[in-house]
């Protein structure tokens, strides 16, 4: 649709501007620009807009090499898409151009080509009209090829073709008859084209409603009249011809043959006067076309002419010659040029969209492959990190295990003294009270001297009884083994680690630390940090003596380890996982940690833990 | 007439025998003459008690404590063990049980397998009720005291049944004796241990499986 619109104001604006050349051109620069606004996808509207330049080109200016190269972009396209329809008109284009520029095999080609892909449509009206035009193309083709029966067949197709069309094509037929007959003039059968010419003469309109081709049939018949020496109509016809020619513009571009007729007439009866007048007229139009007409001009002024007059002009003629040739050699260049370097531009095309295919590819392959890699590797990570807190909870699981242990046997033992002391007090103490109780109470019943004594005996014994209960109770209130479990459990770590690292240790502690009033999350830090410690003396300080010491101030346990290692320097050394793991730990129970360091004396860390 | 009865007294602590002795000394009839020996130990009764047996002049009357030191070789480990050997030795003596245990589990079993003539806990015992219990002993046997009495009672009005082994498992549990080893001291295994347990729970409808609960339910019924 939006073609179409496009399509009907780019005809429009042809016939306005038909023969104003310059603002033909600034046409063609707005319909270049909108072909460059049109979007990519929309590549039938391309392909119709580069049509219309091409044959606005053709039309209109002498530009020839332009339209080919407008019509090359639309066939790729139409191709592509296969407008059969819209290929063959632009095929056409590109025969008539290769017509015009002498390249009658190039054009015949062509011709066929399109030919037979109107063949494979419809016939509908617009298909036959262009199969008419072309069929008249190539008549002219063979009869520039002076193949004449060719020619004849050709044209009386497209004859019979507009014959058949309805509507006014008149006009159209007219052409065709007046080809038809130049043909036949060329092949010099003059009556066949005598009758073609007359039957177009006939038609007494023509002369009001297209002058200009009046003219030229006229001409064209009585040159037929003069070549076939029938010179009585001559050179009335001629002369009518012209004037009619002149009426319309003067020494206009038509009237050059007819000129070059008159002088060739006058010529041939020996009127040399009038002869060279002509001639010089058909020449001078002619210089300003420089084609094949001025050619002419010349080789008959040379043979009007005599002398130096006479080798002047047919040097010029045959330097024009070659320069034409020349021309006509560059221009078939140019095309195939064209043709080439379309085809190279499109190969770029389409290796640039290979590659950039090729680059999404990559691009896409490149982040996907990225994004994968970073989902393993924080998959790892994270495993990683669930790893260590496992490893982590498992170390602790092991020391809490370790001092449940310590707390069984510490069980045991008290439930051992109690029963030692359950059975002194039952075994000893209570017989004994029993025995005196029962001696008093029988006893009791006497007052005699003896019985007094007697019980004065068991009243000692009482004292002695409360004596021992007073024993019993001492031992209990002291508790042998009350606190001692986490410092054994320590001491047995340090030991192991001490033997292990050849290490050899001090481990002072104060008594009044009360470790049951401690937390098992916080004696369980402690635990690792001394292990982490005592693992970094060995593996980094180098060191031979270890003191560790707990101690009580203000209610807070400070635990020092001294060490005679190499040191480190404690700013500078980027905290590894052992001393991080450590700043952690002691974080997480609420303690502060100082660490001090001499290069070759040694390390102390002290840490101050709370007790609760 | 003068009835001369022989006694043999078992127990490690002196002053018991003592006081033994002074409340019977005291408290005899005028016709009574005793004759009393003491054994401090398993050994020396077991002696005590082959020699009378020898001499065909069997005791009358024995004293036994229950919890005694075991015999050196080992075969007497209790008062119990040396009762049982004096009714197989000396089937006619009376046998008084003294104790300081007023466990239930030690009254059944006691009761069950030595069936005393006398049977005392020495810590509700007085002097009266010595003397008032050997008179009782000689004449008109048996002589149980107060709690050994009431235990009994107990026992009987209750419609619990419960065997030997559960009732030693209950006597273990009270004595602070832990499940895990309670397979070693019955010769049961764990698993046969945790099944009888259970089995008490139901008998004592318990419904949490603290020890310390079936065991208070126990006492309760008197079992323990």
């Amino acid at each position: 649709m939006k073609f179409n619109f496009f399509y009907i104001i780019v005809i429009v604006f042809f016939n306005y501007s038909f023969g104003q050349q310059s603002e033909d051109l600034e046409k063609i620069d707005s319909l270049k620009q909108l072909v460059a606004n049109i979007k990519l996808q929309d590549s039938s509207s391309i392909a119709e807009t580069h049509y219309a330049i091409a044959e606005y080109y053709r039309k209109t200016t002498p530009l020839t090499d332009s339209a080919f190269y407008y019509y090359h972009k639309a066939e790729k396209i139409f191709k592509q898409l296969k407008a059969k329809y819209q290929l063959a008109l632009t095929l056409y284009g590109v025969a008539v151009i290769q017509k015009n520029e002498k390249d009658f095999i190039g054009s015949e080609v062509t011709s066929i080509e399109a030919l037979s892909l109107l063949e494979s449509l419809n016939g509908t009206d617009d298909v036959l009209i262009r199969k008419a035009f072309i069929y008249n193309n190539l008549g002219i083709v063979f009869k520039e090829l002076e193949q004449y029966d060719e020619s004849i067949k050709y044209h009386e197709k497209a004859l019979k073709l507009k014959e058949k069309l309805k509507g006014d094509n008149k006009e159209s037929i007219d052409i065709s008859k007046n080809n038809l007959a130049n043909t036949y003039k060329n092949a010099e059968q003059f009556d066949l084209a005598i009758d073609y010419y007359i039957q177009i003469l006939e038609n007494k309109e023509l002369i009001n409603q297209n002058p200009g081709f009046y003219a030229l049939v006229l001409d064209n018949y009585a040159h037929t009249l003069y070549l076939s020496k029938r010179h009585s109509q001559l050179p009335e016809l001629y002369l009518k011809a012209l004037k009619i020619s002149d009426s319309i513009k003067y020494k206009g571009y038509n009237s050059i043959i007819i000129n070059q007729h008159l002088a060739e007439y006058y010529n041939d009866k020996g009127n040399k006067e009038l002869a060279r007048y002509y001639a010089y007229i058909a020449k001078d139009i002619s210089e300003k076309y420089h084609n094949d007409d001025l050619l002419k001009s010349l080789l008959l002024l040379s043979k009007i002419e005599e002398g130096e007059v006479a080798a002047k002009h047919l040097k010029s003629y045959i330097s024009l010659n070659d320069s034409l040739q020349k021309n006509e050699r560059s221009i078939r260049n140019k095309f195939a040029r064209i043709r080439f370097e379309t085809n190279q531009i499109e190969r770029e095309n389409i290796q640039i969209a290979k590659e950039r295919l090729w680059l999404l590819v990559i691009s896409v392959i490149i982040i996907i492959a990225s994004f994968l890699l970073y989902l393993v590797i924080r998959q790892r990570n994270k495993n990683k990190e669930l790893q260590f807190i496992q490893e982590q909870q498992a170390a602790n699981e092991e020391i809490y295990n370790l001092m449940l242990s310590q707390n069984e046997k510490i069980e045991e033992a008290r439930a051992l003294e109690k029963k030692r002391i359950s059975e002194e007090l039952h075994d000893g103490v209570l017989g004994r009270l029993f025995g005196t109780r029962l001696s008093l109470d029988s006893l009791n019943m006497s007052t005699s001297d003896e019985a007094i004594r007697t019980r004065n005996q068991y009243i000692n014994e009482l004292k002695t009884i409360e004596e021992d209960i007073r024993k019993v109770s001492h031992e209990l209130n002291t508790d042998f083994v009350s606190g001692s479990g986490f410092i054994d459990i320590i001491e047995t770590l340090v030991e192991t680690q001490a033997t292990v690292y050849n290490l050899v240790y001090h481990l002072e502690h104060d008594g009044i630390i009360n470790w049951d009033e401690v937390s098992n999350k916080n004696k369980i830090h402690i635990y690792r940090i001394i292990q982490e410690s005592l693992h970094n003396i060995y593996k980094h300080a180098g060191a031979t003596k270890v003191d560790i010491s707990f101690k009580l101030k203000n209610n807070v346990i400070w635990l020092t380890l001294i060490d005679d290692g190499v040191g480190f320097d404690v700013n500078k050394t980027k905290s590894g996982i052992g001393l991080k793991n450590m700043n952690s730990r002691i974080k997480e129970i609420n303690g502060i940690m100082d660490i001090t360091s001499r290069k070759s004396i040694g390390t102390t860390v002290t840490m101050q833990v709370p007790i609760t | 007439m003068n009835q001369k009865i022989k006694i043999l007294m078992i127990d490690d602590h002196p002053m018991i025998i003592e006081g033994y002795q002074n409340t019977l000394l005291f408290t005899k009839k005028e016709t009574q003459q005793l004759e009393i020996d003491i054994a401090n130990n398993c050994d020396e009764a077991i002696a005590f008690m082959d020699k009378s047996v020898e001499k065909e002049n069997p005791y009358h009357v024995l004293f036994v404590d229950i919890s005694l030191p075991p015999s050196a070789d080992g075969l007497m480990t209790s008062g119990e063990d040396l009762a049982a050997y004096a009714r197989k030795v000396l089937p006619n003596s009376k046998i008084i049980i003294l104790t300081m245990f007023n466990e239930s589990f030690r009254i059944h079993n006691i009761i069950k397998t030595i069936d005393p003539e006398g049977f005392l806990i020495k810590s509700d015992l007085t002097s009266s009720e010595l003397a008032s219990a050997f008179q009782a002993v000689l004449n008109n046997p048996p002589f149980y005291s107060g709690t050994v009495n009431s235990f009994i009672r107990k026992a009987i009005t209750s419609d619990i049944v419960i065997d030997e082994k559960n009732r030693k498992i209950l006597h273990l549990l009270s004595q602070g004796v832990k499940t895990k080893n309670l397979a070693s001291h019955l010769d049961l295994s764990l698993s046969a241990v945790e099944k009888r347990k259970k089995q008490l729970r139901e008998i004592f409808e318990v419904q949490d499986g603290q020890d310390e609960t079936l065991i208070n339910a126990a006492k309760n019924k008197g079992f323990v």
